[in-house]
């Protein structure tokens, strides 16, 4: 597993394009045809990560946003992140 | 614009690649089967044709075997080749029926078997016109989404050429691998060559409502009706994957796209052409 820094920032890669529809975000992975829909937090902390806030500020922006504590975000934000990037839909 | 054009009949032989993509029906047996060829791609419908298609979509060549007929090989080209083709020139097909509504068209997506076409010819012998039973081609214009005219004919089963159309006298043709019959457009079942705006989209579901249902798609789920009944030839080509995810968008984003549910039961139709009807006019009024 990847030791996670929280000032890291992420990249979308080239083959990843993104769309919003309505209240979702769909996402196309053209190296495999995949398509994958994100909706709620898993939208909102991809909104801020693409944008190029660091994991630090995405978390404080689902923490504020959602009411959670720290630490609640900070896990599920890295849990999200490091899908998206075993995924190849996010790069490091 | 595509140049077609038929060659004699030949033998499918086996070949050594593997087909980057294939249709497959329910019970494992193939339907389609897409290899890349020297100058573009080759489609194998078993022991029916095979069809070679320019790189770019804007030459097809047919390939019967001695088995085939003139009449099947048309419809394959018609149904089949048409949209991925133009799929391939980079113009937003799907599979859907479509019908003339007032003030514009409307369009009914769905896989193979949801009853698409039986709806298509339940409108056309009711008062509307059919524009196709079977590959929906978009024209996206300033003005919206245009659908164009396909083939002027309509195939149906059996039991709903006989529940719609009973004893009447339609032109019709038969196609060797279906017991389909093929219903060509007239003044009985009228057909519009004209292109016409598209109003809304329904996607038909797999008969789990006890009425007629329609319920609004919305987000994701408004996306994948258009998404999974797509036409698209070739589905590793990144910029046309490209294209097509932004086509789909688009199209998506300007259609209003429903789904509808009803028991396949003939004398459900009238039910769902008003309650269709009905929604409509809740959608534009």
């Amino acid at each position: 597993m990847t030791d996670t820094k929280l000032e890291t920032r992420f990249t979308i890669p080239p083959q990843v394009m993104s769309r919003l529809v309505e209240d979702e975000t769909v996402l196309l992975d053209l190296a495999s045809g995949l398509y994958f829909g994100l909706d709620g937090v898993g939208k909102r902390i991809w909104e801020s990560v693409s944008a190029g806030d660091s994991l630090e500020e995405t978390v404080a922006v689902i923490s504020a946003e959602y009411d959670v504590g720290e630490a609640q975000a900070e896990a599920d934000v890295i849990a999200f992140t490091s899908e998206l990037v075993e995924r190849d839909l996010l790069s490091r | 614009m595509i140049h077609y054009a038929t060659q004699a009949a030949r033998a499918q032989v086996a070949r050594s690649d593997i087909p980057f993509h294939r249709y497959v029906f329910d019970d494992g047996s193939v339907w389609t089967e897409f290899y890349r060829d020297k100058n573009g791609y080759l489609l194998r419908f078993p022991g029916l044709a095979d069809f070679t298609v320019s790189a770019d979509g804007t030459h097809v060549t047919a390939w019967p075997t001695e088995d085939s007929d003139a009449t099947t090989v048309e419809h394959l080209y018609i149904n089949q080749l048409v949209p991925l083709a133009l799929s391939r020139q980079g113009r937003p097909a799907f599979h859907a029926s479509v019908v003339t509504v007032p003030d514009g068209a409307i369009a009914f997506l769905a896989e193979t078997g949801r009853g698409k076409s039986t709806l298509a010819a339940s409108y056309a012998l009711n008062g509307a016109m059919f524009l196709t039973d079977d590959a929906l081609i978009i024209e996206e214009t300033p003005a919206g989404s245009m659908a164009q005219p396909s083939h002027a004919s309509i195939r149906l089963w059996d039991d709903s050429k006989n529940a719609l159309v009973g004893d009447e006298k339609l032109d019709s043709t038969t196609i060797s691998y279906s017991s389909k019959a093929r219903l060509i457009g007239g003044d009985a079942l009228p057909y519009s060559n004209a292109p016409c705006r598209l109003l809304a989209a329904f996607e038909l579901g797999s008969e789990i409502s006890q009425g007629v249902t329609i319920s609004e798609l919305k987000g994701l789920d408004r996306y994948m009706a258009w998404l999974r009944n797509s036409f698209l030839l070739d589905v590793q080509d990144r910029d046309l994957l490209a294209k097509h995810f932004e086509w789909t968008h688009r199209i998506s984003s300007e259609v209003p796209t429903f789904a509808l549910d009803f028991p396949r039961d003939y004398a459900m139709l009238a039910d769902v052409r008003e309650t269709v009807a009905k929604h409509l006019i809740t959608l534009y009024d």
